[in-house]
């Protein structure tokens, strides 16, 4: 299988000397391409650290990050946006829409980046917003949603670029556990139907039941990793 | 620059009305204060050139050489008409007026005051200063009443003199010094509203001026009024071009009036100034509630950078914003500032007797609106917004994603 995401004794301290807080301690792991991925663990354990080194919003202070081959840890500046924006799907806790953007505008926000064309931009995310069960709220802006709606604009904005990975953190926090779960069902039929590799972390067992494989860290380790049918 | 960054800078600045209209009518206060100024500033010196050209002076004036150091009656341009033939021809020239001076006493039988005795042309007087305008009590000048005199209402009550009064000038001729005494019956008060015009200077004919200076046919001075709608500089340039000689010294009114000529000159700065007072002001109110919104979008500005978005984007959002606040600033701005300019334009606004480089003020300045106030003005202001959002648009751009998704909602 191809990897798809691959971690180095990655390494994520704060401070110096005797205050230094390790977020993320000498983590290496290898995600493949499909897989349906959480990364679990209490408070403080690292997940979100972890999740964003993987994405490259943070530097680590060491070790190495390859996302499809390529190590965006050596990446900076507009090149590290760039494959962000062409390679990687964000789906934050909350608040994940731009307030004055319609559901439309945030989903094709992506794709307006990658400066695709308008026609192409509008079918794709209709087509999307209808899969993600949006369709007649594609105009209303996000004050106008629900915090589930939010949601699924997110998973429509992060899958509509095509993206090799969606990277998820915490997306179910803020939601009742019907709703989550049901968000969570969504992210992973998209995994099924287009082989789509997510990465998402939660503290919500109802929800690490939903995953494929757990990633359980603890103190900025990895104390366990275990594929679940 | 991209139609999104465009479109979101638009809906952000709608994201909170209140601070949003703040910075506007900061920004349009700002402009309107300035239009004002300006108005004000270009109003006060078309009334002090219309002074200084209007009263008496005129747009230029003809005299003998050495005329004006000394004001010694001895020098008089002696063929007036050779020069008057050339302003006939000038197509600028819309008319003139020659003038003798003598400096003498005018005495009535209460008192007695040194004066400036004019001989003007009644009739092409009328038409180059305000002589005739001044008039306040009795009669105007006329060539057929050699013997009339006006003074001004000062000089009347110095003299204790009313119409009909007789008073004599004493001066001397120009020719041999001899003194020349004349006898005059008072035609006329005046009131210009100018010290020196309303107590120092006596008017009587042309042909009365040349007799008792003793001077034939010559005038001491020949004042030249253009048309309104020539250019006053060309039309300069071109007599300049043509007096000349070494018999005649032909002087524009900024010759004439230096000390005027440099403080308008300086004064041309004064809306620069102004101008940049009151904008340091506003854009650093600008600058300080676009930080204020900037520390409330950290976590949006997290998730736009997480997506993709370059940081140059980031920048450009938030001088967009700026420039569309300056933008609704600069067309309100100029809505108040012309309607206060143009009220003020019919109104005037009187600052008293107040004088400004012996320039009496007495009349109300009316402001005068010019294009650069609702040209020039309101795109340096959407300009300047812009700029002024740079400080802190490079601070939202600088973020790192993570810290700024770190933010505490």
């Amino acid at each position: 299988m191809e990897k798809v995401i691959e971690t180095q004794d990655l390494t994520k301290a704060y401070g110096k000397g005797n205050t230094e807080v390790r977020a993320v301690d000498g983590v290496s792991l290898v995600i493949e391409r499909g897989e349906f991925t959480a990364i679990v663990g209490p408070s403080g354990s690292g997940k979100t650290t972890l999740l964003q080194l993987i994405g490259g919003l943070d530097k680590a202070t060491s070790g190495k990050v390859l996302l499809a081959g390529t190590a965006i840890s050596d990446m900076s500046g507009r090149a590290l946006s760039d494959f962000r924006r062409d390679h990687i799907g964000f789906i934050f806790q909350a608040y994940n829409l731009i307030p004055v953007l319609t559901a439309q505008e945030n989903a094709e926000y992506v794709m307006l980046l990658q400066k695709r064309d308008k026609k192409e931009r509008r079918a794709r995310v209709q087509s999307i917003l209808e899969k993600v069960g949006l369709q007649g709220l594609e105009h209303r802006r996000p004050a106008q949603l629900s915090g589930g709606q939010h949601q699924r604009v997110a998973v429509a904005r992060a899958l509509a670029s095509g993206p090799d990975i969606i990277l998820a953190d915490e997306p179910t926090a803020n939601l009742d556990s019907t709703t989550g779960a049901d968000l969570v069902d969504m992210m992973k039929t998209f995994n099924e139907e287009s082989h789509m590799t997510f990465v998402f972390s939660t503290h919500d067992p109802k929800i690490m039941s939903r995953a494929k494989r757990l990633i359980t860290l603890e103190d900025g380790k990895i104390i366990s990793d275990v594929r679940q049918n | 620059m991209d139609r999104i960054t465009i479109r979101l800078a638009f809906r952000n600045i709608l994201r909170n009305k209140r601070r949003t209209g703040l910075m506007v009518l900061l920004v349009s206060s700002g402009l309107a204060a300035l239009i004002l100024t300006d108005g004000l500033a270009t109003g006060m010196i078309d009334l002090m050139i219309r002074k200084v050209t209007d009263t008496w002076l005129g747009e230029a004036q003809l005299h003998a050489p050495e005329f004006r150091e000394t004001f010694d009656g001895v020098h008089y341009l002696k063929d007036p008409s050779s020069l008057t033939a050339i302003l006939d021809a000038e197509l600028g020239v819309r008319t003139y007026t020659a003038r003798t001076m003598s400096g003498g006493m005018v005495a009535s039988s209460n008192n007695v005051t040194p004066a400036a005795i004019i001989g003007v042309e009644p009739g092409r007087e009328a038409n180059v200063s305000r002589l005739k305008e001044a008039l306040i009590e009795g009669q105007y000048l006329s060539d057929d009443n050699p013997s009339d005199i006006l003074i001004g209402y000062k000089m009347a009550e110095l003299l204790e003199v009313r119409l009909g009064d007789r008073i004599v000038t004493t001066s001397s001729e120009v020719e041999g010094g001899e003194l020349s005494q004349a006898l005059f019956r008072v035609s006329g008060i005046l009131k210009f509203n100018d010290r020196l015009l309303d107590k120092e200077m006596a008017y009587i004919s042309l042909a009365a001026g040349q007799k008792i200076s003793g001077i034939g046919d010559g005038v001491h001075e020949i004042a030249i009024r253009f048309h309104a709608d020539a250019n006053e500089q060309e039309v300069l340039d071109r007599l300049s071009q043509k007096f000349t000689t070494e018999e005649v010294e032909f002087l524009g009114w900024r010759e004439l009036m230096p000390d005027l000529a440099s403080v308008l000159s300086v004064n041309s700065f004064s809306t620069l100034i102004v101008g940049g007072i009151l904008f340091t002001l506003v854009s650093l109110g600008l600058i300080n509630s676009m930080f204020m919104s900037i520390y409330e979008r950290h976590y949006e500005f997290g998730v736009m950078l997480g997506l993709g978005t370059r940081r140059r984007l980031l920048f450009s959002l938030v001088c967009w914003e700026g420039a569309f606040i300056g933008l609704f600033g600069a067309i309100i701005g100029s809505v108040i500032g012309g309607a206060i300019v143009y009220w003020l334009s019919q109104t005037g606004i009187s600052f008293g007797e107040a004088e400004m480089s012996g320039i009496m003020l007495n009349e109300p300045i009316k402001t005068i609106a010019r294009a650069q106030q609702f040209i020039l003005f309101p795109v340096f202001v959407v300009i300047l917004a812009g700029l002024a959002c740079i400080i802190p648009a490079i601070h939202g751009a600088r973020l790192t994603p993570s810290d700024a998704l770190r933010r505490a909602i």
